[in-house]
């Protein structure tokens, strides 16, 4: 629900909204998905742990993990400073880009979320 | 917000995050609201006898002025919750979970009147409660009160009981009384009873009521738990009206039931907030708030006194590891004593997530979580808080007592609390935990949280007894996955208890 994806080429940059990342505070450990693993719409690919709480991350498209955001290791707050930039996830080939037209929009999220 | 044993609790407030929070509480002064949890006095002759009946520590041992944890247990040895006990010269005073607070109070109203009928003494029990509580009585209840809320109230029978609202305020309601007449009783917040009370009179058949006459007040027990009987240390809060209403409103009580008008009454309600204020700085600064030295009180100490005039019951101590206060302190003076605090630079709000990260530090127990009523005091590793004298040199001293007795002897139980310090994702609620092998499930956690003041994952459950060595490898499964992890002795942080110079 929380998550964006960002498509270039026909790979998206995954990652959680600025409204999640100020929900859950203060990030202190990224558990990302296994890159080569095949994952489907809605799997459980990953979490995202604050002191309040853990959160799950679903991947918003099926496809193939292409690479992590290795900087998360070791600097889980990067999500808290820029989310939706340098704080992204992980990046997935798709296997069906039709499943974008599902997802909302920028505006249609905002509005969603009160903003 | 989020939802705590009924209640609306702030997690956290805007200006820190919880992690600041936290951090906040260890380096300066933080002010926690648990006005949720159960309050309540125990006064007579004999109490110190009664309430030693119910729990495994030593109540009559307790101190003037000192307060110990205790337990109460069932009759399997169980523990049904954990409190505090501070002993004073005419009562004691004790503060247990929100999320036991009905159980509680039942258990005690249960053996309280056997204990009285038994011929053991003079024993009272009563609450302090945060809400105001109004009775509305007579036959023309029903009609006025429909006007304020969409509940069809000709579907309320008699003793029942829901939550609603009126205009936009939440309400409890039951159809019930002690008058012997159709009516209802409202429980809605104290900051709201004025002008809901108010607006009430502004139908012509409703009179600004009043107490009810004495000997039927004498016959209502119930209401005198919440009322004005005993209470010589706790300021009366009258729902909200000040002395001058209330002196106002019993006498056109007295007129109006006089005069044959029919059967109406109000009751005043006692209502304390309890706040905890913690952190190293925090006897520095509430020293400035009274004329008692701070300095002579010990952890765990609890006196009555003032604040600019104020009566408050303080006690040197908390939920955090760290030095610091609960104050219980009357509702109607809580919002501008805050306030008061919070002109300190260093005194910041604090919410139930740090809240729960500085307790998980500390290593003390969650009701509910790390306790509940399966877990025996051996087995919680809360044997200390048991009186051995108690336990040996005395026939059955109390509810659950037989199987501490034969625990203590035969160091028993399946299980043993430990602490855990684990590797990767933070282990939560629920966690498994497995042999170091991770080929055999030996026990769960039941708190866990990324320390803030450690910066590790620290988290507390239970493991076979006999596997709960400190050093111990163990792994401890987070979302399916297999993570390292060593059995620790608790406190993870050392806890900063006030001792005397």
């Amino acid at each position: 629900m929380h998550e964006w994806i960002q498509v270039e080429n026909g790979v998206g940059t995954v990652g959680i909204t600025n409204h999640a990342q100020e929900a859950l505070g203060d990030i202190v450990y990224v558990e990302t998905p296994e890159v080569g693993a095949t994952v489907t719409i809605e799997d459980q690919v990953g979490a995202v742990e604050s002191v309040k709480a853990a959160s799950d991350i679903y991947t918003p498209v099926s496809g193939e993990i292409t690479s992590i955001n290795s900087i998360l290791a070791d600097k889980p707050k990067l999500i808290n400073q820029s989310a939706e930039t340098d704080g992204w996830l992980y990046k997935i080939k798709l296997s069906d880009e039709s499943e974008l037209e599902k997802l909302l929009n920028d505006a249609q999220y905002k509005e969603l979320i009160g903003e | 917000m989020g939802p705590f044993a009924g209640w609306s609790m702030p997690l956290f407030y805007k200006d820190l995050t919880p992690l600041e929070s936290h951090i906040h509480t260890r380096q300066k002064c933080s002010i926690f609201d648990v006005s949720h949890m159960l309050q309540f006095q125990i006064v007579g002759g004999s109490r110190a006898a009664f309430l030693d009946s119910l729990v495994v520590s030593d109540v009559s041992a307790i101190r003037l002025n000192t307060g110990k944890l205790t337990l109460f247990l069932n009759e399997n040895g169980g523990i049904e919750d954990d409190l505090i006990v501070t002993s004073h010269a005419d009562s004691l005073y004790v503060v247990s979970n929100a999320g036991c607070a009905d159980k509680d109070w039942d258990h005690v109203q249960k053996h309280l009147a056997a204990f009285v009928q038994a011929g053991n003494g003079h024993v009272e029990a009563y609450k302090v409660l945060a809400n105001s509580l109004i009775a509305v009585q007579g036959p023309e209840t029903a009609r006025i009160l429909q006007k304020y809320t969409n509940l069809d109230l000709s579907k309320m029978a008699f003793m029942d009981g829901v939550y609603t609202e009126t205009n936009g305020v939440p309400i409890h309601i039951t159809r019930s009384g002690y008058t012997g007449e159709d009516g209802f009783e409202i429980s809605i917040p104290s900051e709201e009873v004025v002008s809901f009370t108010e607006s009430l009179l502004e139908n012509k058949d409703v009179k600004l009521a009043g107490l009810a006459p004495r000997d039927s007040l004498r016959i209502e027990a119930g209401l005198c738990l919440y009322g004005h009987d005993i209470d010589s240390t706790t300021t009366p809060m009258e729902a909200g009206l000040s002395w001058t209403d209330w002196d106002h409103v019993q006498k056109h009580l007295a007129a109006f039931v006089q005069a044959g008008n029919g059967h109406v009454e109000a009751y005043k309600v006692l209502a304390n907030s309890l706040i905890a204020v913690q952190g190293p700085e925090t006897a520095r600064i509430l020293q400035k708030y009274t004329n008692l030295d701070l300095s002579k009180m010990a952890f765990m100490d609890g006196v009555y006194t003032e604040t600019n005039g104020v009566p408050i019951h303080i006690t040197r101590s908390g939920y955090t590891g760290e030095d610091g206060f609960e104050i219980s302190i009357p509702s109607e003076e809580v919002v501008s004593f805050t306030e008061s605090l919070l002109e300190n630079k260093d005194v910041k709000l604090a919410g139930l997530a740090p809240r729960d990260s500085l307790r998980i530090e500390a290593g003390l127990c969650l009701y509910g979580h790390d306790i509940d009523s399966t877990t025996t005091p051996m087995e919680a590793g809360l044997s200390w808080t048991v009186s051995k004298d108690k336990v040996l040199n005395r026939e059955a001293p109390f509810v659950g007592s037989d199987v501490v007795k034969q625990q203590l002897e035969t160091k028993g139980g399946s299980r043993r609390r430990v602490g855990l310090v684990v590797q990767g994702a933070p282990a939560r609620e629920g966690a498994k935990i497995f042999s170091a092998d991770g080929t055999v499930e030996i026990g769960i956690v039941t708190s866990g949280v990324p320390s803030p003041s450690l910066h590790k994952n620290v988290a507390m459950g239970y493991v076979k007894k006999g596997m709960n060595k400190s050093g111990s490898k163990v792994k401890v499964s987070v979302r399916n996955r297999m993570q390292d992890a060593e059995i620790v002795k608790m406190p993870f942080y050392e806890t900063k208890y006030y001792k005397l110079p």
